[in-house]
């Protein structure tokens, strides 16, 4: 039966074009050349180079995470698969352009997340990369004293942490916009004590750990020198990670709380979290009770807050974690915190303000870190401008055209989860082509068997 | 002349890798070898993207329970990616950190199934 599969599918597909080239858009290409043994596969990015966010994203400091690359280069080479690097989705093409006159079978849109949530608070209007532009501008202009005019701009908004985190993984850009960031993060990162993250997922685990390195540290790792030497004269000691909710409401994984305790037992800084932020209700105990990495968690949690009571005093840096607590405003380089407490039913409890007097925290460098949202690209494609992802049915979009990735299931998950992902699209693929291929293994004998020809 | 006592000769440890198709194949392999080597070793199709270091989760298999009862408990850091696995079982571990030891000799180690299996789920190809 899968033979038979396979070969009326491969007769049905013979071109597929996979727009973006993170994983979601691999792990489809794998899938497909394997699926469909006569198909090309064509894969266009907007940047010169492949892999996304493994490249882009994922920290430094976790090469092994960044080695799944390997594994997407051997696909590469396989005579069916091409690549074009510097090809946009929306700008050079259009999913219009694709499909037209059998340019290609079928469109896998695997483009990723490539904005951000907001908070929705004042102060976090300003996107780095526009004051990265206005800098430049100013600094052509020479209108304004440099140093004065830079460090007035930017003390007045809050920075993504997709910003941070595509400088510190060297994202392409032009070297002017390249020298602005450098100028605008040495500023933040020389500009006051203590650093606030906001959010409660890896993302913001990630940016603590740069944040409280030391160039020992990056050095080991590949890491671009312009952002080792700027992290290196950093004099941030505090890390505050702030969250809503509490523990268990958070995203953060297991492996990698682990590693914080890690590098706190190593004496790399010291981790701190308030017993009562720790502390949990009847409905989070119930959470916790009730799934197996949140209560394999729970032990990190203890140890986490064992180690903050000990506090070694040897190391000077820190990282804090702050739960129940919300940014209302942020201005003039002063975050403002709100106490919160959890209300409702287990798995919907919601963070609602205590009432009490907000806490004022005085910090250059806050980033935003509470989730990456897609965006609508093409016209012909429907787009789920709520839930930010580019709606389905296991993978299917419409004729012709698939998702897959973040695009198809919101910003969550490992690297590996876009491999199942993937192979959910390309089943869809498969039961797709058989509908509508006309092509029918039988037909030809059915049609000749009542001549009584001769098969020689 | 000397007589060859094949039966001496030590044959190795034989495994089934049952994929996620349900195509099954046999490969003999040496104890101490980890079930990723095996599998790259023989093209069974078992990722291993971080190539053994914990940090994946993509080389995810299913053991039998009398199999998985003689093992040694998983480490903290294994169990840290058991839990972001797909399609986690009690018989769950990671391919890149179980070792082949002689008395697993025919053992079959599932590859977990991320698509559902039309047939089963009832999706009918359309007739011509
Ligand atoms: C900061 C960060 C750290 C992470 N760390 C880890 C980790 O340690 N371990 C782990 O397992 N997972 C990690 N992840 C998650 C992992 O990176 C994602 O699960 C995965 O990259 C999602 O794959 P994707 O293909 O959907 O998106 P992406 O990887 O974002 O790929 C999308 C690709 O599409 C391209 N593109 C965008 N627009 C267009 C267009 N218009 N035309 C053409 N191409 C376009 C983009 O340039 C990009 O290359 C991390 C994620 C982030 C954000
Ligand atoms: S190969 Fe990555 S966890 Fe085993």
């Amino acid at each position: 039966y899968e033979c038979f599969l396979l070969y009326e599918c491969g007769m049905a597909l013979r071109r597929v074009c996979i727009v973006g080239s993170g994983p979601g858009g691999f792990y489809v290409a794998e899938n497909v050349l394997q699926k469909f043994p006569s198909c090309r596969v064509e894969m266009m990015e907007s940047l010169p180079v492949p892999f996304g966010l493994v490249r882009f994203g994922v920290a430094p400091d976790h090469p092994e995470v960044k080695a799944v690359s390997k594994v997407f280069s051997k696909l590469a080479q396989n005579d069916r698969f091409r690549f074009w690097g510097n090809v946009t989705l929306g700008a050079d093409v259009s999913v219009k352009d694709l499909v037209r006159n059998g340019a290609c079978d079928a469109v896998v849109l695997a483009y990723g997340a490539s904005e951000d949530r907001l908070l929705g608070i004042r102060g976090e209007e300003v996107c780095l990369e526009e004051q990265a532009a206005s800098q430049k501008k100013k600094k052509n202009n020479k209108k304004m004293d440099e140093r004065s005019g830079s460090a007035q701009d930017i003390s007045n908004s809050i920075v993504s942490a997709r910003d941070f985190v595509a400088w510190y993984n060297g994202h392409p850009r032009p070297q002017s916009e390249l020298d602005s960031l450098d100028a605008i993060f040495t500023a933040r990162l020389t500009g006051s004590e203590k650093a606030v993250v906001v959010g409660n997922g890896n993302v913001a685990l990630d940016c603590a750990r740069m944040l409280l390195a030391n160039s020992e540290y990056l050095g080991k790792y590949d890491c671009p020198p312009p952002v080792v030497d700027i992290l290196g004269r950093s004099t941030i000691q505090e890390v505050a990670i702030v969250g809503r909710r509490g523990p268990i409401q958070s995203s953060f994984t297991n492996k990698e709380l682990r590693e914080m305790l890690d590098l706190a037992k190593s004496g790399a800084f010291a981790l701190h979290v308030a017993p009562e932020e720790l502390a949990l209700n009847d409905a989070s105990t119930a959470e916790k009770d009730a799934d197996r990495p949140k209560k394999r968690q729970w032990d990190l949690w203890t140890q986490i807050g064992q180690q903050a009571s000990s506090a070694a005093a040897g190391s000077k840096k820190r990282c804090t974690f702050r739960f129940l607590t919300s940014p209302t405003s942020y201005q003039d380089g002063r975050l403002s915190l709100q106490p919160c407490v959890l209300k409702g039913e287990p798995n919907r409890q919601r963070s609602v303000p205590t009432g009490s007097e907000p806490e004022i925290v005085s910090s250059s460098l806050v980033l935003r870190s509470i989730g990456y949202a897609s965006k609508k690209l093409d016209a012909d494609v429907p787009f789920d401008a709520e839930r930010r992802i580019v709606p389905s049915d296991r993978g299917y979009v419409q004729d012709h055209v698939f998702v897959s990735g973040w695009l198809k299931r919101g910003p969550s998950g490992i690297i590996g989860t876009n491999k199942w992902d993937a192979d959910e699209t390309v089943q869809t693929m498969v039961e797709k082509a058989i509908q509508n291929s006309a092509y029918c293994p039988h037909r030809f004998d059915e049609l000749l068997a009542p001549l009584e020809g001769q098969i020689f | 002349v000397p007589v060859r006592r094949f039966s001496s000769v030590a044959r190795g440890v034989s495994i089934t890798f049952c994929d996620k198709s349900g195509s099954r194949k046999t490969v003999v392999c040496k104890p101490g070898e980890s079930l990723l080597e095996i599998a790259h070793a023989n093209e069974v199709d078992l990722e291993g993207a971080c190539e053994g270091s914990l940090a994946c989760s993509t080389c995810h298999v299913i053991l039998e329970q009398s199999v998985y009862d003689k093992l040694e408990e998983p480490s903290d850091e294994e169990n840290d990616m058991l839990d972001l696995a797909f399609g986690l079982t009690e018989t769950s571990r990671l391919g890149c950190q179980v070792r082949v030891t002689n008395d697993m000799d025919g053992m079959v180690v599932r590859l977990p199934s991320a698509t559902r299996n039309m047939a089963v789920d009832g999706y009918v190809p359309k007739p011509h």
